[in-house]
């Protein structure tokens, strides 16, 4: 007699699960100063072409100003300050990236947007020791994916270290 | 735990907890007015028995979505109120603490429910309060005694009839040495219910009524004769007067002559006239139940007429009020461009109509969303009263608290966080303010303190004012402490104002009291409820007398949610100052600002003022070559007495504004209040006056941060 098995609760979640971890991860490239990293796309929520900032006074540089889409105010980081990159001057590429993190939502200003790419698990590296310790808290990995016959590598951005600043602590007297 | 199995839908849940905050929050009102009837000598009946409606809504709630804990909380509750109610126990002060304590705990259980947590020690709690509360309920009181009836002739028919609540509430009345009224009456079997509530309506000013039953002489058939029993301290006459024109009959019931003068003493009489307009609302909204609580039905038809949303849906309809402004100021600007043109003027003119009539609809939409999210301040005082029964118990000081302006109105999200704040000031009245009964003995005050907290709203402020008749600021201690911090030098200690003295008591580090106590000693100062008030845009000051007491005054906006705002621009930049704060503005140039100890001044109308530059404050840098324009304006802003004069290149109007958070990560920005959109997708700054005033006070004008 043929066996039959039923799917239960537990083993419909472990397969899902597998699938979830053999699923690649889509991440957002994009250019900032002469570096391309990314984003986990899940945390994006728009990409805006830029518009006017408001500066806000006695905030940190790297914190460029705030600015309202669809009636909500948000911050707007300058990453390639927030990285210590080299800024080229923004251009018709430059692009607002809407970022949601822990319930807010954050802007991250970029140079150009190339593209999402899909990583999978394996794909992915820790970053390497090797790197400044100035640069190294904001970064989750380093992504490699062929593409032809070169191999083209993505650094991925920690949010919760770029969008960690308390701005309170630094300005209060 | 719960009904069915499955439990009670999350949303169901959620709207059970909210009602039942409610109850229990008046079922706290109730036991303060208990509490301040106590003190005065003799309570009204009727506030018992609302207490143990409350308790007894609470209990059928919670049992139908099986809060145990709570429904069991509120049977035994339940139990001792009703043992109050019909005199069995006496109403003393350890029972109103075990009363109170039940008012915390349940607020626990409701927070514990919210949160989804079952809170096994919470449990514990319950059963320990349970437990005081049988001992108590099932105290045996002195037997009454021998002559219960003080010499008043009653009826055996009569007495036959009465329930023990209604035989209870009759020894009273003749134990505070009232008179028993027989008042009999007539009704239309058709309209009997309203008739019987108008006398019992009428009565209530005069007297108690303590039973209505049907009366014994013979009635025609369409009619029903009721005699109404009535304990008063007025005389026939009033009774009289009070009954006229519905036909009734009042007559003194007999008595025995020998015995009255004995037992009839005069007895100290609150006339319980209901003292919040929260309470009296309730009363007349609420189906008038028979005072005799012992039916079990509960109906389930929920009593107020009201809806509880969630604020954060009025937010966004906040958000789509502001930004339907947003459109109506670009069809605006469309009209304009309209009027230009000569051949389109019947179009102009019919555009013209409409966008009028628009603009008055939604003017009173946003009006009528502000209103909604209105609340009485009555709500933090409530919470106040128990706050400040607990505290000066635990400090051994009697304290009275007297309320004025519990109505005052505000937003509901500025009534929220006051409540810290105000706890805070009260604390700091108690242990700071108001001295030991020896003390004030030997001053010569009554040796229980007074805190009295007055609110009322002038404009587009509430003013909120707590006064104490404590021992005063003691000013020298203060600036000694300031010194020797550092936070003054010696030689501008000297030279300060006793306003600027007394206002010392808001930095951080300064408190009078040398010994840390275990409930001053908390870490928190008068300088978080500065900062707290501040956050609210309001302004908290201080007036002190040595000896006398102690006042503070806190000004508050009345809603943070939409304003006026006049738009400026200073340095290129572009700012919005709410109007609340903008006392006038005027043209100026350069010949009219002086400059007094580096500090930049002007005069106006005999009066120094000092001014602020923007571009100083925030540190911005002008774009334009030219630098600083020869005229400029300067826009007069202040918050109670604090006035300094903002320098700025351009007025821009005035525009409605909402304002928004900048998110968490920007929300303390000192001098910031939030953003706003103006037309044009343009965000603009909303200065926060309350800081800057303060900071440019503080720090001498420009030269801050």
């Amino acid at each position: 007699m043929k066996d039959i098995s039923f799917t239960t609760e537990e083993t419909y979640l472990r397969r899902h699960d597998e699938r979830r971890t053999r699923e690649r991860r889509g991440i957002l490239s994009f250019a900032a100063g002469n570096e391309v990293y990314g984003i986990e796309i899940l945390s994006i929520r728009e990409i805006i072409k830029l518009r006017e900032i408001t500066e806000v006074p006695r905030a940190p540089r790297f914190l460029l100003g705030v600015v309202t889409v669809r009636g909500l105010v948000m911050p707007v980081v300058d990453l390639r300050i927030r990285l210590r990159l080299d800024s080229p001057p923004l251009g018709r590429n430059s692009r607002i990236l809407v970022v949601m993190h822990k319930g807010e939502r954050f802007g991250l200003l970029v140079d150009d947007v190339r593209g999402v790419v899909r990583f999978a698990d394996n794909q992915i590296e820790p970053p390497p020791p090797s790197l400044a310790p100035s640069e190294a808290p904001f970064l989750a990995g380093i992504g490699r994916h062929p593409d032809g016959d070169k191999e083209r590598m993505v650094i991925l951005l920690s949010l919760d270290a770029v969008l960690d600043f308390a701005v309170a602590a630094a300005v209060r007297r | 735990m719960s009904i069915g199995g499955d439990g009670p839908s999350e949303k169901a849940l959620q709207e059970f907890l909210s009602e039942a905050q409610e109850i229990v929050e008046q079922f706290n009102r109730d036991l303060l007015q208990l509490d301040e009837q106590r003190a005065a000598g003799s309570f009204d009946p009727e506030v018992i028995n609302d207490a143990f409606r409350a308790v007894h809504s609470l209990k059928g709630l919670s049992g139908l979505f099986g809060v145990t804990r709570m429904s069991n909380l509120s049977h035994n509750l339940e139990n001792l109120l009703d043992s109050l109610r019909l005199g069995r126990v006496e109403l003393q002060p350890a029972t109103l603490d075990l009363l109170f304590e039940a008012v915390a705990l349940f607020n626990r259980i409701v927070a514990e429910t919210a949160a989804g947590q079952s809170g096994d020690d919470g449990a514990n709690l319950v059963e320990d309060l349970i437990a005081r509360l049988d001992r108590v309920a099932l105290r045996k009181e002195a037997s009454p005694e021998a002559s219960p009836w003080g010499g008043w002739e009653l009826d055996a028919s009569l007495l036959s009839v009465l329930t023990e609540y209604e035989e209870h509430r009759l020894r009273e009345n003749i134990k505070n040495g009232r008179s028993l009224y027989r008042i009999h009456a007539a009704f239309d079997l058709m309209t009997i219910d309203k008739g019987l509530d108008e006398l019992k309506g009428r009565l209530k000013p005069v007297g108690e009524v303590i039973t209505y039953l049907p009366s014994a002489e013979a009635a025609s058939d369409q009619q029903i004769e009721l005699d109404v029993i009535l304990g008063a301290q007025a005389e026939l006459r009033a009774v009289q007067e009070a009954v006229v024109g519905t036909g009734a009959v009042v007559a003194l019931l007999p008595r025995d002559k020998g015995a009255a003068g004995a037992v009839a003493r005069p007895a100290p009489t609150v006339v319980p006239e209901s003292k919040s307009e929260a309470q009296a609302a309730k009363k007349a909204e609420a189906p008038r139940r028979k005072s005799d609580g012992d039916d079990e039905e509960l109906t389930l038809k929920s009593v107020a007429q009201t809806v509880r949303v969630d604020i954060r849906k009025l937010d966004n309809l906040m958000n789509i009020v502001g930004e339907l402004g947003i459109a109506r100021a670009g069809l605006i600007q469309i009209l304009d461009r309209i009027k230009a043109d000569r051949t389109q003027a019947k179009l102009a003119r019919e555009l013209h109509h409409e966008l009028r009539s628009l603009s008055r609809r939604l003017d009173e939409l946003q009006a009528g969303i502000l209103e909604v999210r209105m609340v009485p301040l009555g709500q933090v005082f409530d919470k106040l009263s128990r706050v400040v029964r607990k505290i000066s118990r635990d400090a051994g000081k009697e304290i009275r608290l007297s309320i004025a302006g519990a109505d005052t109105e505000l937003d509901k999200l500025i009534v929220e966080e006051l409540s810290d704040p105000l706890m805070h000031v009260m604390r700091n009245c108690i242990d700071h303010g108001i001295e030991g009964p020896e003390v004030r003995r030997a001053a010569g005050k009554p040796e229980a303190g007074t805190i009295s907290i007055r609110a009322e709203q002038r404009g587009n402020h509430v003013v909120i004012e707590i006064e104490d008749d404590g021992q005063g600021l003691d000013e020298q201690k203060l600036v000694r402490k300031a010194v020797e911090r550092g936070l003054v030098g010696a030689h501008e200690a000297r030279e300060m104002s006793r306003r600027d003295v007394q206002n010392l008591m808001f930095l951080p580090g300064v408190s009078t009291k040398d010994v840390a106590d275990h409930m001053s000693g908390r870490g928190v100062g008068m300088d978080v409820v500065k900062t707290n008030i501040a956050r609210l845009s309001g302004i908290i000051d201080v007036e002190s007398e040595a000896g006398q007491g102690t006042r503070l005054t806190l000004t508050l906006p009345i809603t943070l949610a939409i304003i006026q705002a006049l738009i400026i621009r200073a340095a290129g930049r572009t700012f919005a100052v709410p109007l609340n704060s903008v006392l006038e503005s005027l043209r100026v140039t350069q010949n009219d600002v002086r400059t007094i100890e580096r500090r930049e001044v002007m005069s106006l109308r005999g009066q120094t003022l000092p001014l602020a530059r923007l571009e100083k404050l925030f540190r911005l840098e002008r774009a334009d070559l030219e630098g600083v324009p020869h005229k400029q304006f300067v826009v007069v802003v202040g918050l109670a007495q604090h006035r300094i004069g903002l320098l700025v290149d351009e007025l821009h109007g005035q525009e409605d504004i909402v304002i928004k958070s900048l998110g968490r990560a920007l929300s303390d920005v000192p001098g910031i209040a939030g953003a706003t959109e103006l037309g044009g997708k343009k965000t603009v700054l909303v200065l926060d006056v309350a800081q800057i005033v303060e900071e440019a006070v503080s720090s001498g004008g420009a030269e801050a941060a």
